[in-house]
């Protein structure tokens, strides 16, 4: 099969690799019908990422059709599903209180990882050997662990474009919005209007924002907000954000701000706005992370492994 | 020939340990006045002395490194000596449930990657074929000493002068519905030493770090059916290709 192989610093290939095997009893095979590249990926191109080895195959966002099955399995060929990027086992104690991505058995290399962390969560698809490892979607099939756990059947009558940000990129919106902990009428501010940022404002809206309000400078981007339903601010345009934004609602300032600038950009703005608002939530610094758990059909926590196990803030 | 543990307490008597003190202090004083090479190994000789003098053994015996006896190499551990692990890791599983696991031998090998088979000798004793270093395989006989279902197993090694091991699995319940604490208390003694399991660590086989990983597989094991694993999965490269056929050649065929 063709597989996008990682092997340095900005140096990726398209390549011949053998196809994945069933190596355990809860393994699918999936032929991949769509894939997406995350920002996250970006680290691993630019060599910000630890533990990678060449030839390691890259891709964490991928959805298809499930072509063999393991022993033990709840899918079944022909089954039509969406990846999420966390491999999670259903049984140790975090998964079943629904933080599948802090997984304490997905993870063959976890010693690594508490080494680097202190804690290890669960291994991920085509993100490096600390993460466990695994070979990654971004390649015509994919072996997927616990096929029986994270893997979510498509519905009938909805396209794999309507599906695929499942994977990844939608929960980290949502998770940033569900931070925010949003009461009914809520004003939030969403810096970046990337993948991550639009998903945030249209999740602010599904979790009952009142206002939503976008901050970039990339004028297709700022579109694409206003077609999200929210206002836009051009900070290239404007001497002060934070004085633009509490000009725009009485001078109270937004009651929820939303980090959502990728790594790779120009630094956050969000410290500006750290201060005098309620609440920031950062969707976007960190490699990987997401979704939520009001939906259980969103089953990665990233950020919650964070909190959980790191004892980090977001 | 059966060995008991802990065994003989092999430390300098206290009633001679005075001689030690004073020729050890003498060597020490002679060796730094007289300097150089042969001083200073004159006064470390002195230090091993004054070690003695005080705690009873050499020098390099509190590093855990184990002088040859007439019993062979290591033929004890004293308690301040050899290394010790103690790990412990919660599983999602009743007390009984991986007690049953542990009691049946043959699964050991499915968490305990460097061990070939294990195989029941009698009620109280087991034969068990490791893999050393170089793939060489050590052979090992072990002794159940406490066995209280559900609750605790200990055991220790015999009838063997290269593996000095003894070590205990205790289950306790864990909070409510956090199945069970899994503790297991290993002792041994590492050849050459702590120095000698320093140096393992630094070239990347730290017994303590391999333990862990079995006791993670044990977890998996117990909660999951199986072990998470990535080894036979897909990779670029051709030196890393492995010969097969591909999915569409197959469904040609």
């Amino acid at each position: 099969m063709k597989a996008l192989c990682w092997y340095g610093t900005k140096d990726v290939r398209i390549e011949n690799v053998p196809d994945p095997q069933i190596l355990n009893p809860r393994d699918v095979i999936i032929r991949t019908t769509l894939t997406a590249i995350c920002g996250s990926d970006l680290h691993i191109y630019g060599g910000f990422i630890p533990t990678m080895e060449r030839g390691d195959i890259l891709g964490h966002e991928f959805m298809g059709e499930v072509v063999e099955t393991g022993h033990e399995n709840g899918l079944r060929k022909g089954d039509r599903v969406v990846v999420p990027f966390a491999i999670a086992c259903g049984n140790c104690w975090f998964c079943k209180n629904g933080l599948t991505s802090a997984c304490d058995n997905s993870n063959p290399n976890a010693e690594l990882l508490e080494i680097k962390d202190g804690a290890s969560g669960a291994g991920l698809f085509g993100y490096s050997r600390i993460y466990g490892g695994y070979a990654g979607g971004q390649a015509e099939y994919v072996r997927v662990p616990f096929g029986d756990v994270g893997p979510l059947k498509i519905p009938e009558g909805l396209s794999d474009e309507q599906v695929l940000f499942l994977s990844d990129i939608f929960p980290t919106g949502y998770m940033a919005a569900e931070n925010c902990n949003i009461q009914g009428g809520d004003t939030v501010a969403v810096w970046g209007c990337g993948p991550v940022g639009q998903f945030a404002i249209r999740s602010a809206w599904l979790l009952g924002a009142g206002r939503v309000i976008a901050i970039d400078k990339y004028p297709e981007r700022l579109d694409l907000a206003r077609k999200g339903h929210a206002e836009t601010i051009n900070y290239e345009e404007t001497d002060s954000v934070i004085g633009t934004l509490k000009e725009m609602t009485g001078g109270m300032g937004p009651d929820f701000c939303i980090d959502a600038v990728g790594m790779e950009a120009h630094g956050s703005f969000l410290a500006e706005a750290y201060d005098p608002h309620q609440a920031g939530h950062d969707a976007g610094n960190r490699p990987a992370h997401g979704a939520s758990r009001r939906d259980p059909g969103l089953p990665q926590r990233w950020n919650g492994f964070h909190s959980r196990r790191l004892w980090r803030i977001h | 020939m059966e060995r008991i543990f802990p065994r003989v307490d092999r430390r300098e008597l206290e009633s001679t340990r005075w001689i030690s003190a004073l020729a050890g202090g003498a060597m020490i004083a002679y060796g730094m006045k007289r300097g150089k090479l042969f001083g200073g190994l004159l006064a470390l000789a002195g230090a091993d002395l004054a070690t003695k003098a005080l705690i009873g053994h050499h020098l390099y015996e509190t590093v855990g490194i184990t002088s040859v006896t007439r019993k062979g190499v290591g033929a004890s551990i004293p308690h301040q000596l050899g290394i010790k692990v103690n790990k412990s890791v919660t599983i999602q599983q009743s007390p009984s449930t991986i007690y049953d696991f542990l009691k049946r031998l043959e699964n050991w090998p499915r968490f305990m990657t460097n061990l070939r088979w294990a195989t029941q000798k009698d009620e109280n004793h087991s034969r068990w074929i490791m893999r050393g270093p170089e793939n060489a395989e050590v052979e090992w006989d072990a002794e159940i000493i406490n066995d209280i279902p559900n609750e605790i197993l200990a055991w220790r090694s015999v009838n063997c002068p290269h593996i000095d091991t003894a070590g205990s699995i205790r289950l306790e319940p864990a909070r409510e519905g956090r199945g069970t604490v899994v503790r297991l208390s290993l002792q041994y003694l590492p050849p050459g030493g702590s120095w000698g399991a320093l140096a393992a660590k630094l070239f990347g086989k730290d017994p303590a770090g391999e333990i862990a990983d079995h006791l993670h597989k044990l977890k998996q094991i117990l909660e999951t059916g199986e072990s998470a694993t990535t080894e036979g999965q897909s990779v670029g490269g051709s030196l890393r290709h492995r010969s097969g056929a591909t999915r569409a050649s197959q469904s040609e065929a």
